[in-house]
């Protein structure tokens, strides 16, 4: 930029610049003007919205200051023309807000989050509150030694596809807490956040109150009715949910399983032992007990696996420690 | 497999995406993120498109969108959330003719800006994954400090000249008592919103794109359509401006601390990181503070994008990276320097059109009776938010222009209406939700 085209430029830009104060200040001389005219030339009545009319709207038709968005004048107090419009904006802004917050809740809490079938989920979906019904059908838990954190993994599947829900510590606690604890086989209602990240998407739990299961018990045997059952027809028994009563007749390393009644073996889960609360056993020999699981089979015969040590119910102690 | 031909192919849609968005962002009140979300229900319902060209037009648009919302946000006065502290000194500017050099100086920051966001993320990505980590666990506090510091760094802007101290007192605790009426009730709507399902399921990928568009443009558009403001006088431009080194250096690190503060703390936006950096680099001066408004935006929208390229890491920020991981999650460096050199080319090439532009809309600017564009403005985005979001949507953009009006009327801040992300935010974090919503009868 040359010496002279800067000058000019400056010359330019001092011409230009105005701030309020000089508006002000110009403000009061045409008032002036007016009011001189008005006394000079007696028969022109000048009325303030002419006045209005003259000055930029934000100043005070009275005295001239820069106003702004409030309804009176700071300094002389007189009432800006757009005072009405203000205080009616003000009142209707408020009211919107307030009953369309209202209504808002209200038509949110009929139904906070919609059903919907797993397959139909997709991109457009993403960070939606949905609920989604099914059966477990697998279960992945971590935690690691020092456990200072958890991670839950389950899949549910309906009859339109399979998706895995996810849960983290907090959750987790809180379910553990209550045992609401997933199970294979179970049949489950899950609300949660639906999200995608390329090719892995999932439901994020993050409250364990939006865990609901349910589970239907087939069959209510004794142990060796299962047995003699499970011999003839075991189609019918595999991957159904059993109660069965027996006595504890051995238990295994670390209580991983335990027997009934010398004939039905009761398997304690990985998952199921990380859920409870407690891992210790604390069941005996000779204790009889009230059992409800999914019925696999091991070794030909029928094998029972356990959820949750909610599961196991005493009916009588019995038998001496080992 | 990245080959030459898919990295033409990248050059190629990413100028179409720069000029479509420089386009539509000229339509006052109209958020890239809308537009986005229209490109990508086309690629899922009817075209299909490789990841990588999808992310270079997404960057691209960002970039095209940069540029051209400082038009609308200066001379059509309709900010959003990034840029709602841009229109008050650009209006001072218009009134004196210098709307060229309040629409330019935010253009020149977007520039400075997603180059140095390019250069942040490849050189620091590192160091900047190191740090995201460190803060994830603290993002509670920074997010509720921030809204702290937001409310309580405004001052009443009336001058106590009542006659009695108690009315004094009345009148600016009107204004602040006001503002954190704001704050709690678009953290309300954020509430409803985030803690059920008010929007079609299907439609969720768009879910805050009504409130947003209700909360920081529907208000402007308003008040532009029924003001009686004057006609905007002739503006004059000028091969040059004024400015100084310590300007430009204030301004760009004012920038880049707002702009990183929105890029990398969730929920943040760049328009509450920039509360914070204006106050951190003790910045004065109005050309000083456009510009930084224009970096600060560019490394928001772009830095964030640019994150999800780090490779070995998943950091998703803002809605752009949201919109890509819907397709794809980029795991090579190969990928993150093909986005991070369309930036640059992108950047280079829009900001010549913009300038172009920009030089068109100030010789007509003064003809131009704005509140037909404002009307129209409204119309597209109802009309759009309809076709989004159906009735639901127009429900939510109702609420949300009141909500985005009360600061308007009550004269304090709009940045305020940034509660709808960080209150339901702050609550998630805090392990709440089920309180929350048990309270709001959403469980």
């Amino acid at each position: 930029m040359t010496e002279e085209s800067k000058i000019s430029s400056e010359n330019d830009q001092g011409n230009l610049k105005m701030d309020n104060k000089t508006k002000n200040d110009q403000n009061h001389l045409e008032m002036d003007k007016m009011i001189t005219k008005s006394d000079q030339t007696s028969s022109i009545n000048i009325s303030k919205s002419q006045i209005n009319k003259k000055l930029h709207p934000g100043f005070c038709a009275k005295c001239g200051s820069y106003v702004g968005g409030f309804p009176k004048c700071h300094w002389c107090h007189s009432t800006m023309p757009h005072a009405p419009q203000l205080r009616l904006g003000r009142f209707l802004a408020l009211m919107i807000t307030i009953g369309g917050l209202i209504l808002m809740g209200m038509y949110a809490s009929i139904e906070p989050a919609p059903t919907v079938n797993i397959g139909a989920l997709g991109p457009t979906f993403s960070n939606g509150n949905l609920i989604i019904e099914g059966e477990i059908t697998n279960i992945d838990y971590f935690e690691p030694a020092d456990r200072s954190w958890k991670s839950l993994r389950f899949t549910v599947t309906d009859s339109t596809g399979s998706i895995e829900v996810k849960a983290y510590t907090e959750t987790i606690n809180e379910m553990i807490q209550t045992q609401n604890t997933p199970a294979l086989g179970e049949e489950c209602s899950v609300r949660g956040s639906y999200y995608i990240r390329g090719e892995e998407q999932y439901i994020l739990l993050d409250n364990c109150d939006y865990f609901i299961t349910s589970r239907e018990i087939s069959f209510h045997l004794t142990s060796d009715e299962l047995l003699n059952s499970y011999a003839l027809s075991p189609n019918s028994y595999l991957g159904e949910w059993a109660q069965i009563n027996g006595t504890i007749t051995y238990i295994g390393t670390n209580g991983y399983y335990f027997d009934l009644d010398n004939s039905i073996r009761i398997y304690f889960p990985e998952y199921a032992r990380a859920f409870s609360s407690d891992s210790t056993f604390t069941y005996i020999e000779g204790d009889v007990v009230s059992i409800e699981g999914i019925i696999h089979e091991y070794d030909n015969k029928p094998e029972l696996h356990l959820a949750r040590t909610g599961d196991i119910n005493y009916i009588s102690h019995g038998g001496e420690s080992i | 497999m990245i080959t030459f031909q898919i990295v033409l192919l990248c050059l190629a849609i990413s100028l179409a995406g720069l000029l479509i968005s420089l386009f539509f962002s000229l339509i006052p009140g109209l958020h890239i993120y809308s537009i986005l979300g229209l490109v990508v229900l086309l690629i899922i319902e009817r075209i299909s498109l490789e990841p990588l060209l999808f992310s270079a037009l997404t960057v691209s648009m960002l970039i095209g969108y940069c540029f051209g919302s400082s038009i609308s946000a200066v001379y059509f006065q309709t900010p959003d959330d990034s840029s709602v502290f841009m229109v008050f000194p650009s209006q001072k500017f218009m009134d004196e003719g210098r709307g060229y050099e309040a629409v330019i100086l935010p253009g020149f920051g977007t520039v400075v800006g997603a180059i140095l966001s390019c250069l942040l993320i490849i050189f620091l990505g590192d160091a900047l994954v190191r740090f995201t980590d460190l803060i994830t666990e603290h993002s509670l506090w920074i997010i509720a400090t921030g809204m702290v510091f937001v409310w309580m760094s405004e001052w009443p802007k009336d001058p106590a000249r009542q006659k009695t101290a108690m009315k004094k007192l009345g009148v600016a605790w009107l204004q602040l008592g006001m503002g954190l009426f704001v704050i709690i009730a678009a953290g309300i709507l954020g509430i409803i919103m985030f803690f059920s399902q008010v929007i079609p399921v299907n439609r969720s990928f768009q879910g805050l794109g009504a409130a947003f568009v209700g909360l920081f443009a529907m208000p402007s558009l308003i008040q532009n359509v029924l003001s009686s403001k004057e006609e905007i006088p002739k503006q004059n431009f000028g091969k040059t401006f004024e400015g100084t080194t310590g300007e430009l250096l204030q301004g760009a690190a004012a920038g880049v601390i707002g702009g990183s503060i929105g890029m990398l703390i969730p929920a943040l936006t760049a328009g509450v990181g920039n509360s914070f950096s204006r106050h951190a680099v003790a910045q004065a001066g109005d050309r000083s503070f456009m510009f930084s408004q224009g970096v600060s935006r560019a490394i928001y929208y772009l830095g964030a994008v640019l994150l999800l390229f780090i490779p070995g890491v998943t950091i998703r920020r803002g809605g752009a990276a949201l919109f890509i991981t819907l397709f794809y999650v980029p795991k090579t460096q190969g990928e993150l320097l093909i986005i991070a050199a369309t930036i640059i080319i992108v950047t280079i090439i829009g900001w010549f059109v913009f300038v172009t532009l920009t030089k068109g809309f100030t010789k007509i600017i003064h003809k131009i009776n704005t509140r037909f564009i404002s009307a129209f403005g409204f119309i597209f985005m109802i009309g759009l938010t309809y076709f989004m979001l159906g009735v639901e949507g127009i429900l939510i953009i109702s609420i949300a222009t009141a909500i985005g009006s009360l600061p308007i009327l009550f004269n304090t801040r709009r940045v305020y209406c940034i509660s709808v992300i960080t209150t339901p935010i702050m609550i998630s974090m805090a392990g709440l939700t089920g309180v929350i919503s048990n309270f709001f009868g959403l469980a």
